[in-house]
Parts: C-alpha cells; sequence; structure tokens
C-alpha cells in the first residue's frame, strides 16, 4: 500500500491532457499548516512491569500541511478541488520510520457536500478528545482497526478512505459515508499489501461549524456505524456503533465549559468470544464497551485564548474475558501568543485482567511537559471556504 | 424614495428627461451653436447660516422628508458570476439616492438589520454635530436592532454623500454609501446651463477578498460580543473602546494588549486594501448604466468618490465643464475633458451634447478599468446620444478581454 496514493497521482499527471487542451496557468490557493509538538515525557512509575524510569524527549505529531486548491470552471457553483499532502513524524518505537505521510488525497467539495480520496485521518469517533496528542486515548475513544498487531498507532488513526459528507441546513446536519482501507499487518507487524476495502462506516450527526461554536448548547451530537470484514476470521462481520455529545456548558466565549461525552459497543467476533487476550489485535475483535468522558475549561479574556484545561476519564471493559482499563487524562496549557502554548499532562493508566500480561504493566503514572508551536498561513486566498458564516448564512458564494 | 432601486431612479430621470429633450428640439440645436457662450450666474455664499439643533422631543417641529434606512446583508452582483456579500442600505449598491430642498427638515430612521455596528456619517452637510455619526466621538454605535433617528436640516445645496463612519475602510468601502443631493431653486448651475437630465454617478472600488475575509472575521467577533453585550459582560477592554487616553494608557500599563501590535494582530493584511473590483453605481463595465443624452442637450453628471482611490476621469469627444467641487459651485466654471476626483470628494460636470457618437467615459488610471485584472471592464461607462440608438440599433460590442 505503500505510496500507492502518490503512485496514483504520478499516473494522473502523467496521463496528462495534450499540449494545445491546457488553460493558462491558474495558480492554486496554497495553505501551509502545521505544528511542532515537541514534549518531555517521564514515567514516574509503574508497576508489575518492565520497570524503566525514563526521560523522552517526544517530538511525535509534529506535522507538516501543505494543501493547494482551485475553483472548478462555471459562473456560480462554487465547487472546489484541491489536494492535501502532509507528513507527520511517529513514535519512535512505531517502526513507521524516520516519516510517516498522514495525508496525500484529493478533495473536491461544493455547498451540501465534499468528495475525498485518498490518505487521510479515519476519523472513526464521533468526537475528539482534548489531550496533547491525538492516540492519547486511542484505546478508548476509537474504532480500532482490528487488521493490525504493530505497535503504530497511525494504523488506528490513518488509512485510505473514499468519503463523502453531505451537509444540510447551514451546515448544521451531516452524513457521511466512507469506505475505508486500512494498514494489514503480519503477525510480526509488517505491513502487507491489501488493497481492498475492509471498513465500511456511516455516520450521521447535528453539529455547530467552527465560526459559531459559542451560538448553541449542542456543539455536536452524532452516532456512527462501523463494520470491518475480517477474513482471516471465517470472513466475519465486526461491528461497532458509537455515539457522542459535545455541549456547551456555558455559552460564553470568555469563559467556556465544555463537556464531552462518547460511548461506544462492539459486540466482538463470534470466533473470539471465549478467546483470551494474546495479541495486539484481539483488543479489538473481542466484544468490549467504552465510555469516555471530559470536562474542559477555555478561558479567552477580551477573546484571545490563554488558558486551557481538561480533566478526560476513559474505560473500556472487556467482559468476556474478564478485563478492563481505565485511563485519566488531566492538561493544563497555557497561550504564550498566538498559536504557541506550554502546556502540562499527566495521565495514569490502569490496566486488570488478562490485560496485564499482554500490555506488560498493571498500573502507569506519567508526566509530560510540552512545548508547541501551531501556524497556518495561507497564499492566493481568492475564494470562501465552505464553512464561514457568509457562506452559511448569508447565501452561497464561494 | 428611500424603497426605490437605484436604478428605478436612474430609469425615472431618463424618462423624464427624454421628453424634456424631445420637447426643447430646435432650441436646443441653437444652444448647442452658442458652446462657450454661456454667463456664469454669479453665486454668493449666504450669510453664515446657523447650524439649527434639532430638538429632542419628536413632535417639537414638523419634519418635511422623512427616509426609513436600514443596514442589511445583501449577496450583490457587480458583474455576472462576481457576487460579493455586502453590506448595504436598504438592499442597494450604492443606497438609496435621497433628494431633498435646502432648508428642509430632514429624518432618517437608520435601523442596523445586521450582526455588526454602524452609524451614518452625512458627509459635507451641515448637521448639529450629535448627528454627525462618528461613533465614539458624536454618537453611541448603532447596536444590532437597534434604530437611530437622524434629525437635520438640509444645508448647503450641491452633490453630498452619506456613508457608514463605523470600520469605515470596510463598512464604507463596503457597499453602504449613497448620495443626498440637496436641491435650491438658486442654483447657478441649473440657471446657467438649464440642463434636462442629472445623474448620478457613485464611484466605488471594491477588494473582495478583504471584504471577505473580513465580514467573516467581524461576523465571527461580533456573534460572540452580542452574547457578551446581553449578558453585561462586554467590556471596553474587549471592545478596544477607553473613556479617555488615560484609561487606555492604564489598560496598557495592566497588560493589556492593543490590537495593533504584531502579537494581538492576526489577521493576514489588516486594512491593507488593494482593489480588484471597480464598479460606478454597483456595477463594472460592461454592466454599468450608459450615460444618455440627445443632440442639442445638455445633461448634468454627478461624481461622488465613494471609494478608496482617486480617479482620473475623461470624456472622449467633448470638452465638458466642471461646476462644483464637495458640493459647492464653483466661482467659474472650467472647461476641460479629464477631471481627478479624491476619496470623499464631490464633483459635478455638465456635458453639452454637440458631437453625436457613442463616448467613452472612463477613469484613466487606466489599472482601474479592469475586472479582476482583466481589461477593459471596472470604471467605463458610455455617453450615448439617444437618437443614434433608436435610428440605428445600438452600435458598441462588448469586449471583456484584450
Ligand atoms: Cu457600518
Amino acid at each position: 500500500m505503500k505510496g500507492r496514493m502518490l503512485m496514483m497521482l504520478t499516473m494522473l499527471g502523467g496521463l496528462g491532457l495534450p499540449a494545445g487542451m491546457q488553460a493558462q496557468e491558474v495558480r492554486p490557493r496554497i495553505t501551509l499548516g502545521g505544528r511542532g509538538l515537541v514534549s518531555l515525557n517521564t514515567e514516574l512509575a509503574r508497576w508489575r512491569g518492565n520497570q524503566e524510569t525514563e526521560l523522552v524527549n517526544d517530538f511525535s505529531d509534529t506535522d507538516l500541511l501543505l494543501r493547494l486548491d482551485r475553483k472548478l470552471y462555471g459562473v456560480n457553483r462554487g465547487q472546489v478541488m484541491g489536494t492535501v499532502l502532509g507528513f507527520t513524524f511517529p513514535d519512535a518505537d512505531s517502526r513507521l520510520g524516520q516519516i510517516y505521510f498522514d495525508q496525500a488525497h484529493v478533495f473536491w467539495w461544493s455547498q451540501g457536500w465534499e468528495f475525498l480520496l485518498g490518505r487521510t485521518r479515519l476519523e472513526n469517533f464521533v468526537l475528539e478528545f482534548p489531550t496533547l496528542r491525538d492516540d492519547d486515548l486511542v484505546d478508548y475513544a476509537y474504532v480500532l482497526n482490528a487488521f493490525t498487531d504493530a505497535p503504530a498507532t497511525e494504523y488506528h488513526l490513518y488509512g485510505n478512505v473514499a468519503r463523502m459528507t453531505f451537509f444540510q441546513r447551514q451546515a448544521r446536519w451531516m452524513e457521511r459515508i466512507q469506505l475505508s482501507n486500512l494498514a494489514v499487518t503480519d503477525s510480526a507487524g509488517n505491513l502487507m499489501d491489501r488493497f481492498g476495502v475492509q471498513m465500511a462506516s456511516v455516520e450521521i450527526a447535528y453539529r455547530l461549524p467552527e465560526p459559531v461554536r459559542f451560538t448553541g448548547r449542542i456543539r455536536k451530537a452524532g452516532i456512527r456505524y462501523d463494520v470491518q470484514r475480517v477474513d482471516d476470521a471465517g470472513d466475519a462481520l465486526l461491528h461497532a456503533i458509537t455515539a457522542g455529545l459535545d455541549l456547551n456548558l456555558t455559552l460564553d466565549p470568555l469563559a467556556n465549559w465544555e463537556l464531552r461525552l462518547q460511548g461506544s459497543y462492539t459486540p466482538g467476533l463470534d470466533a473470539y468470544r471465549s478467546a483470551t487476550l494474546q495479541q495486539r489485535r484481539d483488543l479489538s475483535r473481542v466484544r468490549s464497551f467504552a465510555g469516555v468522558v471530559s470536562l474542559s475549561f477555555l478561558r479567552s479574556p477580551y477573546q484571545v485564548p490563554r488558558l486551557f484545561f481538561a480533566l478526560t476519564g476513559a474505560y473500556r471493559v472487556y467482559p468476556d474475558q474478564n478485563a478492563s482499563r481505565a485511563k485519566a487524562v488531566a492538561g493544563l496549557f497555557y497561550q504564550v501568543g498566538a498559536g504557541m502554548d506550554v502546556g502540562l499532562q499527566y495521565e495514569y493508566e490502569q490496566v486488570s485482567g488478562g490485560l496485564q500480561g499482554l500490555l506488560g504493566f498493571e498500573q502507569s503514572h506519567s508526566l509530560k511537559l510540552l512545548l508547541a508551536f501551531e501556524y497556518e498561513t495561507m497564499f492566493n486566498d481568492y475564494f470562501m471556504d465552505r464553512e464561514t458564516i457568509l457562506n452559511l448564512e448569508h447565501g452561497y458564494a464561494p | 424614495m428611500a424603497g426605490k432601486t437605484h436604478r428605478e431612479e436612474t430609469a425615472r430621470v431618463s424618462r423624464r428627461g427624454f421628453l424634456q429633450s424631445a420637447a426643447l428640439g430646435a432650441a436646443g440645436m441653437l444652444l448647442a451653436g452658442k458652446l462657450g457662450a454661456y454667463e456664469w450666474k454669479t453665486f454668493e455664499w449666504r450669510e453664515k447660516e446657523e447650524i439649527p439643533i434639532p430638538p429632542k422631543e419628536d413632535d417639537a417641529i414638523t419634519y418635511d422628508r422623512e427616509f426609513n434606512i436600514e443596514v442589511v446583508t445583501t449577496l450583490h452582483e457587480l458583474l455576472p458570476g462576481v457576487r460579493l456579500h455586502m453590506l448595504t442600505f436598504n438592499g442597494q449598491v450604492p443606497g438609496p439616492e435621497i433628494r431633498v430642498k435646502e432648508g428642509e427638515w430632514v429624518k432618517v430612521n437608520f435601523t442596523n438589520k445586521t450582526e455588526l455596528l454602524h452609524t451614518i456619517h452625512w458627509h459635507g452637510v451641515d448637521v448639529y454635530y450629535e448627528h454627525d455619526g462618528v461613533p465614539y466621538v458624536t454618537q453611541k454605535p448603532v447596536m444590532p436592532g437597534q434604530t437611530f433617528v437622524y434629525k437635520f436640516r438640509a444645508y448647503p445645496a450641491g452633490t453630498r454623500w452619506y456613508h457608514c463612519h463605523f470600520a469605515t475602510p470596510f463598512h464604507m468601502a463596503h457597499a453602504m454609501h449613497g448620495a443626498i443631493i440637496i436641491e435650491s431653486d438658486d442654483d447657478p448651475i441649473k440657471k446657467t446651463f438649464q440642463y434636462s437630465r442629472d445623474y448620478t454617478l457613485v464611484l466605488e472600488t471594491f477588494d473582495s477578498f478583504f471584504l471577505r475575509d473580513e465580514f467573516n472575521r467581524m461576523l465571527e467577533r461580533m456573534k460572540q460580543r452580542i452574547w457578551l453585550m446581553k449578558h453585561g459582560k462586554l467590556d471596553g477592554r474587549t471592545l478596544a473602546v477607553f473613556k479617555n487616553v488615560q484609561e487606555f494608557l492604564k489598560a496598557v500599563e495592566e497588560g493589556w494588549i492593543p490590537p495593533y501590535l504584531p502579537e494581538r494582530n492576526q489577521s493576514r493584511e489588516g486594512a491593507d486594501l488593494n482593489p480588484n473590483f471597480f464598479a460606478i453605481n454597483g456595477k463594472s463595465y460592461p454592466m454599468t448604466d450608459p450615460l444618455l443624452i440627445r443632440q442639442g442637450e445638455t445633461i448634468r453628471v454627478r461624481l461622488i468618490n465613494a471609494g478608496e482611490l482617486i480617479h482620473s476621469l475623461h470624456l472622449h469627444g467633448h470638452q465638458f465643464w466642471w461646476v462644483a467641487v464637495d458640493g459647492n459651485p464653483l466661482p467659474q466654471p472650467i472647461k476641460m475633458n479629464t477631471l481627478d476626483i479624491a476619496p470623499g470628494q464631490t464633483k459635478d460636470i455638465v456635458i453639452e451634447g454637440y458631437n453625436p457618437g457613442y463616448w467613452t467615459f472612463h477613469d484613466h488610471i487606466t489599472t482601474r478599468v479592469t475586472n479582476n485584472g482583466i481589461y477593459p471592464g471596472g470604471m467605463l461607462t458610455l455617453l450615448v446620444y439617444e437618437e443614434m440608438a433608436e435610428r440605428d440599433g445600438f452600435k458598441p460590442m462588448v469586449s471583456l478581454d484584450q
């Protein structure tokens, strides 16, 4: 699967248009974004495991994104097509190498829909939770990829997708269908070339677009269904259902309290009904319930974000295996300048039952001290995004 | 009048002018022969007028004229395919033309139907200062949903205009501008030239990218501020408004960061305007309305620069009379064919119909005769001799890319 998207793009380029048919150059809009995110991680204590207290300088989740897009022909249709290329620095123990291309896709949107084809985030969750790194709650908040034993969390976060999303009523309602090609690894964790569709998903949600995020109590309420076709276990279907609710507890933009709740259930595969947990991928294949709850507060004096803290608790239980795990994450972030944060995150995780053997610990405490720099800059910014207040509330004219 | 579109108004003027000029007939021909032989009716300013203070109570005086103006968000089509979200008066670009007689008491009910703040400034009209429309200087800005009643006695006569004075580089250049024409029976221009038609051309510049970005940015910020206002939590420092300079200095001392500092200003370009569309009365060429004239007819054209740039207007095939600046008649009309007009200025010219044809009238800073960089377009219109168009059909073609 490696570089498949890139190959496709190259092929398209190779097809080309005859010289006479190439239109005059229309410069694309160029968006450059990303973040530098470096933390000092220290494992404070670990019980019943291969205990090693060490200080790790962790720059995973540092990423760079390049988006190029243009308007399509047509006077009033207001359609846009573009491409995104992005890479990130994976975890040192992920065996993904120095750089991982997390984004390589082409998108096409209009007022009421968006189509995306290629490598991107799977978005196999209803809500995102406010923790330092995307994978801090990967075992609790995501529908896990059932085809990998590799330690790389990237295989659960990213995939190659064909995604169609529809929007109605000022984009407050969205419906999505997605077919995903997931990373498939062998038992040693090495990537195998598997190009089929491993996962299909549908989601329906009510949501507040970003520019109007303070205008209602419900920021997002959604439900989704994901199904994976597991062919190495008797060609069985692995279902998962996830529901989430994100609430503005206060509508005050200067002092905003937010509560996020998400629950998910997977009935597991019949073949795994009485299995013991031996491999990582077993965690996604057995019956389990998960819940995540998070309370956060954003203080923005004079409408400038300055202080953010979040307290998140997550739990997953594997009833057939008599096992469970729980994690608590507390984060405090202070914005020292526009898009520049210092922060502190404390994590506690506890596992029980057969999980201890698989994961190699019973409890762990860790502390992360963070410096982050986020940026986004646009060149040749000649059209307006779909979800701007003008396009949503005052007539569509991108 | 307030409810009428500019186009309707123009059409009305044109029809009337057509009848009058048709009636002129041979007399009109005679006038053309006397080119340059006018006698300028001497014009003297009256004694300095005392500016009357409008009474606070509504019924203390009788208002001769009353207008309703609402500011709304309009998706305006400048050209086919160029639709821009604009702040407009009564949904029109430019706003409705207000025509009153000198000395009349005027009342304008101004209602804010947007989520932003606004005022109206009566540019070049000697109003009592509390009705001058400068936010935080002469009045509080008009809040979303609020109505403010502007009252003044129309003085002095001439071509004047009005515009929003809140966030002026953004709101005024947007489309919150319109003409206020104060007529006088003693108008020396009318007396001298006996013109039969009277046109108003509001000159406009639009930076479509800036308008769009700034509009979205302001709306997002204001949605939050409206909530804060309702709950009594909107303080001066959030709005960046202070009682006086001392209060401002105190805030900075206490760590408040002024919005103009680079660590606070996150907008990419701020008010760095770089207009890419140029218009006359809300339309760019080829969608601009032509000036209609007949042989032997004299017309008056009132130019109002409501945009951000200086324009150098040139009329082909004719020498016109420049007769007034900022609404006030010149000591002596001047014959010319290229007239510059600065932002905020108004200038009146009189054109005599002595050279039948189709003649372009345009900004001679030719980068403004473009649509998004493509010539021709923008600030360009035609002086059209009606009888030729009636006889042979309208000859000029439409060219969009040269
Ligand atoms: Cu305004």
